[in-house]
């Protein structure tokens, strides 16, 4: 599904309005920067989900471009257990790349890996998988 | 301007499509970073179908209070198009719920100014707007009656003591540690979607109410959770909602 684009298109003609049934685990993306040691120290990627922005009632590019990528975070975290889980490391590591360049462009470490956590309010998270190293002085090769 | 034509319905549902998609759209050439070279969809630049959906947009206003024509028809259309390239080049909806809804409005107003079906396709269209938004809350609604922890205010309060994916007005925070006040918005959220069914019973001039009421509750959405599409996308239905059948 994940590169079936064409069927996301096909999507929008049948909605389905079944959403927000209940609110447990989220999906969460952990970083490494020191990718070799032996206890590899993990730190949230996509972090602060608080705001104290009343402005976004009727603007919110950001609140929504987060919001986007932990659709397309959570949707590559379920390929990954499937065919297309070469695919979906690759991209959830090009997120990840862009995310630890920013706001600078510069690039301060040489290497990275990430995991997937799946976190309940108040419960320490479950890890669902752990990435291969990944380098962050050329983009990953993509299989799209 | 009289809410209770045809015409003025399908004007005041084009109006606000048009502004929750300028919204969308200036909020989406805000971060197009997301689809550059170096960024999590990168692949060929969004900026041309970006101006054509600005465009396209802004080409709907001279043309709401004119009867249906093959001009609509085709901004209507092209529009359409244009969300599902959006979608496609996206890998998904750029924003879950609001996109579907809007993606059905659009439909809806699409059907409606066919000029070979004269008054009737307005009828359709707006028939096809009405009904996807009753649809879109009721089952929402039926949905969570079925998990005990709407009805408990678990879901609730996890949701205001959630680290993602929504970012949460700091202030609203302290409504976790308030179970009862949970319990009382969960039980909200339920009847008012619900009870949107009721405007397929009631006189036109007695279906405000219903629909103010889940206008609050977008409202509130967009405040707490920063859900501001939601708001201009289930707006856009509200037109349909209040005059269809009636």
């Amino acid at each position: 599904m994940f590169s079936r684009r064409w069927l996301l298109a096909l999507k929008l003609f049948l909605p389905s309005w079944n959403f927000f049934n209940d609110f447990g685990a989220v999906t969460r993306v952990e970083v490494s920067l020191d990718p070799a040691a032996a206890e590899p120290r993990w730190r949230p990627v996509f972090g602060d989900f608080t705001t104290s922005d009343w402005r976004r009632i009727a603007f919110n590019p950001e609140g929504n471009l987060a919001l986007q990528k932990q659709s397309l975070i959570e949707r590559a975290a379920e390929e990954l257990a499937g065919e297309q889980r070469d695919e979906a490391e690759h991209f959830i590591a090009r997120a990840v790349r862009a995310k630890l360049a920013a706001p600078t462009g510069k690039l301060a470490v040489k290497g990275f890996r990430f995991r997937i956590v799946e976190r309940t309010a108040g419960e320490a998270g479950k890890v669902r998988f752990v990435s291969a190293e990944f380098p962050l002085t050329e983009p990953a090769p993509c299989h799209s | 301007m009289p809410l209770l034509t045809q015409a003025s319905t399908l004007a005041w549902t084009q109006g606000l499509l048009a502004i929750g998609l300028l919204i969308q759209t200036a909020e989406l050439w805000r971060t197009r970073h997301l689809y550059g070279a170096d960024g999590a969809l990168a692949g060929p630049s969004v900026a041309p179908g970006l101006g054509l959906r600005f465009a396209l947009t802004i080409a709907l206003a001279p043309l709401a209070f004119r009867p249906p024509s093959w001009l609509a028809f085709s901004v209507h259309a092209l529009l359409l198009a244009n969300s599902a390239w959006l979608t496609i080049r996206s890998r998904g909806p750029v924003c879950g719920g609001s996109d579907s809804m809007w993606f059905q409005v659009q439909l809806g107003l699409t059907i409606a100014n066919l000029p070979s079906v004269g008054p009737l396709g307005g009828k359709l269209g707006l028939a096809f707007i009405a009904a996807q938004s009753v649809l879109s809350y009721v089952l929402a609604g039926i949905s969570k009656m079925r998990n005990p922890r709407w009805w408990n205010g678990g879901t609730v309060q996890s949701l205001f003591a959630s680290d993602g994916p929504y970012v949460l007005l700091a202030s609203l925070r302290t409504f976790a540690q308030r179970p009862l006040l949970c319990q009382g918005l969960g039980l909200a959220v339920m009847v008012l979607q619900v009870g949107v069914a009721a405007v397929l019973f009631l006189p036109a001039e007695l279906r405000w109410p219903v629909v103010a009421g889940v206008a609050v509750f977008h409202l509130f959405n967009a405040v707490a959770l920063g859900l501001n599409r939601f708001v201009w996308a289930w707006f856009a239905t509200y037109p349909a909602l209040l005059v269809v059948g009636s």
